[in-house]
C-alpha cells in the first residue's frame, strides 16, 4: 500500500510540475528466487545476451553496473533455456520479469509461434513459462523471423507495452505495438501497421509521452498518453540519429530516460536477419533536452 | 526498385523489360576500372610505394596555405609518439598514414595551460591511418619544435584534402559500374560536391571500416552516389537516390544491400552458355539457388542450393555455430550475400573448358576471429560436368573447427533409381538412407561412387571428392544422403531455416529427418551432400583459414579456402 502511495505520488508529481523526472519504469523489485538460487540480488542480474548462451542466465558481478567486471558466478535453471534464444527483459515491482523471444544466430531452437509470446520470470518460484501470447496474422519465417523486439513496464499504472514486427517483410510493416495488463492478461493494440523497436514511458513538462523508434530506420517518434498509455496526440517524429555514430545506420533498441533530462538510446546494427556469434554492433547516444529550443541535443556517441 | 527478369504474365513481361531498361545497368554483376583511369591511381600506388620505403611512411600534405608547412609537418612526423602508428607491433609492417590539413590552432584547439596569446606559434594537423582507420590530431608548437599534444581517434577519419577529392573523383569517372549506371553523357557530367567527406555526407564505408568518400552525380531529379573507397581505391558500391531525398543513409552497406535486395532475392534471373541454361536466385537462408537446370535442352536437376554450415569447435564440448547463409535483409541468413553473384571462365590447361557462377557471403569483421566468409559456386562445364562447390574461407573461432555443408540436389525426372558402388559392384539404393565416405571406402573408375540413373539407364555419376579436383580441396569424407522427392510435401524445395545444430559428429546432421524408410526405386529423389573439413592454422598447411596481413600498408586478409562438392559426370 505504501509503496502504490509512494507511486502514485510520482507520477502526480511528474504530471503535476514541469520538472523533468525519470522514465516511469524505475520500480524493479527483487525477486525472492534470486536468493533461493544463492545470489546476491545486489551484486546480481539477469542476462540473455552473453556470448555463447542461449536463452537466461543469472550472474553475480563484483561492481554491480559496470559491464567488464569480474563475474563471480553465474547460474541457469532448466527452463530458461527451454524456449530458445531470448532478447528484452522488464521487471515489475514485485521482481515478475517480462522476457521476449529473440531471433539471433539460427531459429533451430526458437519456434516461430512463440515469437509473439511474452515470457514470464517468476519472482517467487524462478521459473521462466509462457505468460501472454498475442496474435499473429502472419507468422514469423524466412522473410523475418522476428517477432516481438521491444517492451517496457510502466510502474505507474502496472501495465506493460511491447512491440512487435511479426509478419513484416521488406515491402510491408505489419508491426504492432500491445498495452498488456499482466494482471487481467489482456492486450490491446495502440499502433499497427507501424515497426517499432525500443518503447519507454517518459513524463515530459508535465506530459505523459511514449517515446518509440524505428525498427526501419534510425527515426524516434513520440506521441503523447494518457494515464492508461492510450495515445491521446499524434506520432510525432522527434529526430533520426541515421548517418551519425560509427556506423551511421543503426537502429534504436532501447530508450531510457535520466533525472537531469538526458536521453540514452541504446543502438543496434539490425537489418531483420540472424546475426553472426560475434556481430556485437551496437551503440550509445546521449541527448540533451534543451528546453529554450525545445529540442533534443546530441551531447555523445560511445 | 525492381531488377526483375522473371516472366510469368504478359504484363509482368512487359513491365519487366521497361524496368529492365531502367535499371538494368544498374544490377551489373561486375564493376571494373577501365585502362584509361590507370594514371592517377597508379601515380598514387607509385607514391604508396615509395612513402612505405621511408622510415617514416606518411603522405605529408602537398599543398597548403600555412608557411612552413612542410617544417611543421617534419616535426609532426618525426615525433617519437607516432612510432606505433607506423610500424606493425607483431608483424613489423609498415602502415600507412596521410597528413590531410594543417591550419593554424584556434584556442579551442589548444589544451589547457598553453598561452593563448601565442597561439599563432602553433598548429593543428590531422593525420589519418589507413591501416587501423584511426585519426590523430596533434598540435605543433613550431618555435619549440615539437608536438605539444596528440590525440587518436579509433575508427574516426578527417575532412579529405582536395587531393583525394580528385582522387575519388576520378577513380568514380572511370568506373564500369558507375558509367553503365548513369548511361548516357556521362563524359560531361561534373560531380555535385565530391569533397563533402562521406561521413558529413550521412555514408561510411561500415563494412571494410576504410575511407570512403562519396562522388555524387545527378541526372534529372535522381542522383547516383558512387561510394569510393580510398583505402582500396576503388568504387565499393551505387545508388541511386532521389534528388532531395531524405531518409535512409547512403552508405557501403546500404548501397550493397540494396543491389543485392532488389536484384537478386526472390528475383528469377536467367543464364544460358555451353549448351547449360538455368535460372537463378538469391535466397532468404539457402544461399544461392540455381533452378531448372538443363544441359543441351535436358533438364537435369530441378534445383540445387546450400542450405546449412555446421561448425563445431570441440569434439566434447558441443561448442559452434548453425548458420544459413542468403539475403542480407529480411532473411533467416546469418552470414550474408553482401556482393551480387558473379561469372568465370573455368580455365584448364590453359583452355576454357566451362563456367562458374559464385557468391560469397561475409559476417563483419571477418577476417578477424569469431566471423565466417563462405564461398559457394557452381561449375558447368561444356562437356557436361557439373560441380555444386561450398568452400569456407575461415576464420571462425578456433583452429580445431569442423566445417559441415549441407548441399540438396533434386535431380530431375520422375523415374529415377540410385546405385552405389560397393564392393566393387553397383548396389541400388531401394529405400532412402545414408552413407559416408570413409578413408577405406573404395570407388569405381575415375571415383565413381553414385549413379543416378533413369528408365532408359541415362543420368549421372557423382564422382566422389578425394581431394582430385582443381580446386585445392583434400577430400570430402562425405555423408551422402537419397530421399524420395514429394510434390505436394515440401522437404525442402522452400526455403529451409537451419535443420541441423552445429554440433553433432555423426549422419546427423539434418537430412536425415526425411529418411522415412520410403522406397526410391524408379521415382523423384533428392541427393543431400554433406562433406566434413577440418580447419587448420599450421604455417604451411593452413585450411579453411584467413588472417590480416599489411600489405601495401593497409590490412587486408590472406585466404586459405577449404572447398568440397562431388561432380557429376552425365551417362549418356
Amino acid at each position: 500500500m505504501k509503496e502504490r502511495f509512494i507511486r502514485f505520488g510520482i507520477l502526480f508529481f511528474s504530471l503535476f510540475s514541469n520538472h523533468l523526472v525519470a522514465q516511469l519504469d524505475q520500480c524493479k523489485g527483487v525477486p525472492i528466487y534470486m536468493t533461493k538460487m544463492g545470489f546476491n540480488p545486489e551484486q546480481s542480474y539477469i542476462s540473455t545476451s552473453e556470448r555463447n548462451v542461449m536463452g537466461l542466465v543469472i550472474m553475480q558481478s563484483d561492481q554491480p553496473g559496470n559491464p567488464r567486471a569480474k563475474i563471480i558466478k553465474s547460474a541457469q535453471a532448466p527452463s530458461w533455456k527451454k524456449w530458445g534464444y531470448l532478447g528484452a527483459i522488464t521487471t515489475d515491482e514485485h521482481g515478475n520479469s517480462y522476457i521476449l523471444p529473440a531471433a539471433k544466430v539460427n531459429m533451430l531452437y526458437n519456434k516461430v509461434e512463440y515469437q509473439n509470446t511474452i515470457y514470464k520470470l517468476d519472482a517467487m518460484s524462478g521459473e521462466l513459462q509462457q505468460f501472454i501470447s498475442l496474435p499473429m496474422e502472419i507468422k514469423p519465417g524466412a522473410k523475418n523471423p522476428f517477432g516481438l523486439l521491444g517492451s517496457f513496464y510502466d510502474c505507474s499504472n502496472h501495465l506493460l507495452i511491447v512491440s512487435t514486427v511479426a509478419g513484416s517483410d521488406e515491402k510491408k510493416e505489419r508491426g504492432k505495438v500491445y498495452i498488456v495488463d499482466p494482471i487481467k492478461k489482456t492486450y490491446k493494440v495502440i499502433f499497427e501497421n507501424k515497426d517499432f523497436y525500443g518503447l519507454a514511458v517518459h513524463v515530459h513538462e508535465g506530459k505523459k509521452f511514449l517515446f518509440l523508434s524505428s525498427a526501419r530506420s534510425g527515426d524516434l517518434y513520440s506521441v503523447e498518453v494518457d494515464q492508461m498509455n492510450q495515445p491521446i496526440g499524434n506520432l510525432k517524429k522527434e529526430f533520426s540519429i541515421n548517418g551519425i555514430g560509427l556506423r551511421g545506420d543503426d537502429r534504436i533498441r532501447k530508450i531510457r530516460f535520466t533525472g537531469t533530462g538526458q536521453m540514452i538510446l541504446n543502438t543496434v546494427l539490425f537489418y531483420y536477419n540472424l546475426t553472426a556469434p560475434s556481430e556485437e554492433q551496437v551503440g550509445r547516444f546521449t541527448y540533451q533536452w534543451n528546453k529554450e529550443k525545445k529540442t533534443w541535443e546530441l551531447l555523445k556517441v560511445e | 526498385m525492381s531488377c526483375s527478369i522473371q516472366n510469368r504474365t504478359k504484363w509482368k513481361i512487359f513491365f519487366s523489360i521497361i524496368v529492365a531498361w531502367a535499371f538494368s545497368i544498374s544490377c551489373v554483376t561486375k564493376s571494373r576500372s577501365d585502362s584509361s583511369s590507370e594514371n592517377l591511381i597508379y601515380e598514387r600506388n607509385k607514391e604508396i610505394t615509395s612513402v612505405l620505403e621511408s622510415p617514416y611512411p606518411v603522405i605529408p600534405l602537398r599543398q597548403s596555405n600555412v608557411s612552413d608547412a612542410e617544417k611543421i609537418q617534419t616535426i609532426l612526423i618525426k615525433d617519437p609518439q607516432l612510432a606505433d602508428l607506423y610500424v606493425h607491433k607483431f608483424s613489423g609492417g609498415k602502415m600507412l598514414n596521410e597528413i590531410f590539413s594543417i591550419s593554424e590552432a584556434r584556442p579551442s584547439d589548444l589544451p589547457q595551460g598553453v598561452n593563448v596569446k601565442s597561439k599563432e606559434n602553433y598548429y593543428r594537423l590531422e593525420m589519418y591511418n589507413y591501416a587501423l582507420n584511426l585519426s590523430i590530431i596533434a598540435i605543433v608548437s613550431k618555435r619549440e619544435q615539437k608536438v605539444i599534444h596528440l590525440t587518436t581517434y579509433k575508427e574516426t577519419q578527417p575532412d579529405v584534402p582536395p587531393h583525394l577529392v580528385e582522387l575519388a573523383n576520378y577513380i568514380a569517372r572511370h568506373d564500369t559500374s558507375v558509367i553503365h549506371a548513369y548511361g548516357e553523357n556521362y563524359e560531361d557530367v561534373q560531380p555535385l560536391m565530391p569533397g563533402t567527406k562521406t561521413a558529413l555526407n550521412r555514408t561510411k564505408c561500415q563494412r571494410s571500416k576504410h575511407l570512403c568518400v562519396a562522388p555524387t552525380f545527378v541526372k534529372n531529379d535522381k542522383a547516383l552516389w558512387a561510394i569510393v573507397d580510398l583505402t582500396d581505391l576503388k568504387v565499393a558500391g551505387i545508388r541511386w537516390t532521389q534528388v532531395g531525398e531524405t531518409g535512409m543513409a547512403v552508405t557501403q552497406r546500404t548501397a550493397q544491400n540494396s543491389k543485392v535486395m532488389d536484384c537478386y532475392c526472390d528475383i528469377y534471373n536467367s543464364y544460358e552458355k555451353d549448351g547449360w541454361n538455368f535460372k537463378y536466385t538469391m535466397t532468404r537462408s539457402d544461399g544461392l539457388q540455381i533452378f531448372d537446370i538443363a544441359y543441351q535442352g535436358n533438364k537435369i536437376f530441378n534445383q540445387v542450393k546450400l542450405v546449412d554450415w555446421h561448425v563445431s569447435y570441440s569434439k566434447t564440448d558441443g561448442f559452434g555455430y548453425s548458420d544459413a547463409i542468403g539475403c542480407p535483409e529480411f532473411s533467416t541468413a546469418a552470414v550474408l550475400a553482401v556482393e551480387p553473384p558473379y561469372f568465370e571462365a573455368i580455365i584448364e590447361n590453359n583452355d576454357t573448358t566451362g563456367f562458374l557462377v559464385g557468391q560469397q557471403y561475409y559476417s563483419e569483421g571477418w577476417p578477424t576471429p569469431c566471423n565466417y566468409n563462405y564461398h559457394q559456386y557452381y561449375e558447368f562445364y561444356k562437356d557436361g560436368r557439373f560441380r555444386p562447390v561450398a568452400g569456407s574461407i575461415g576464420r571462425g573461432c578456433g583452429n580445431n573447427g569442423m566445417y559441415r555443408p549441407v548441399t540438396r540436389i533434386s535431380i530431375a525426372g520422375e523415374h529415377n533409381s540410385i546405385q552405389e558402388y560397393k564392393d566393387q559392384k553397383w548396389i541400388p539404393w531401394k529405400q532412402e538412407q545414408w552413407t559416408l565416405q570413409t578413408e577405406q571406402k573404395k570407388f569405381d573408375r575415375d571415383n565413381g561412387w553414385f549413379k543416378i540413373l533413369n528408365k532408359n539407364g541415362k543420368g549421372l555419376v557423382l564422382v566422389a571428392n578425394t581431394g582430385q579436383l582443381r580446386d585445392g580441396g583434400r577430400g570430402d569424407h562425405a555423408y551422402v544422403y537419397a530421399t524420395k522427392h514429394h510434390a505436394k510435401v515440401d522437404e525442402g524445395d522452400t526455403d529451409l531455416p537451419t535443420i541441423g545444430p552445429c554440433c553433432n559428429l555423426d549422419y546427423q546432421q539434418g537430412p536425415e529427418k526425411f529418411i522415412n524408410n520410403e522406397s526410391i526405386e524408379d521415382t523423384e529423389v533428392v541427393l543431400w551432400y554433406v562433406a566434413q573439413v577440418q580447419n587448420d592454422d599450421t604455417k604451411g598447411k593452413e585450411y579453411c583459414w584467413a588472417e590480416s596481413v599489411l600489405k601495401d600498408g593497409v590490412f587486408k586478409p590472406l585466404i586459405y579456402p577449404c572447398y568440397t562438392g562431388p561432380m557429376f559426370k552425365p551417362v549418356l
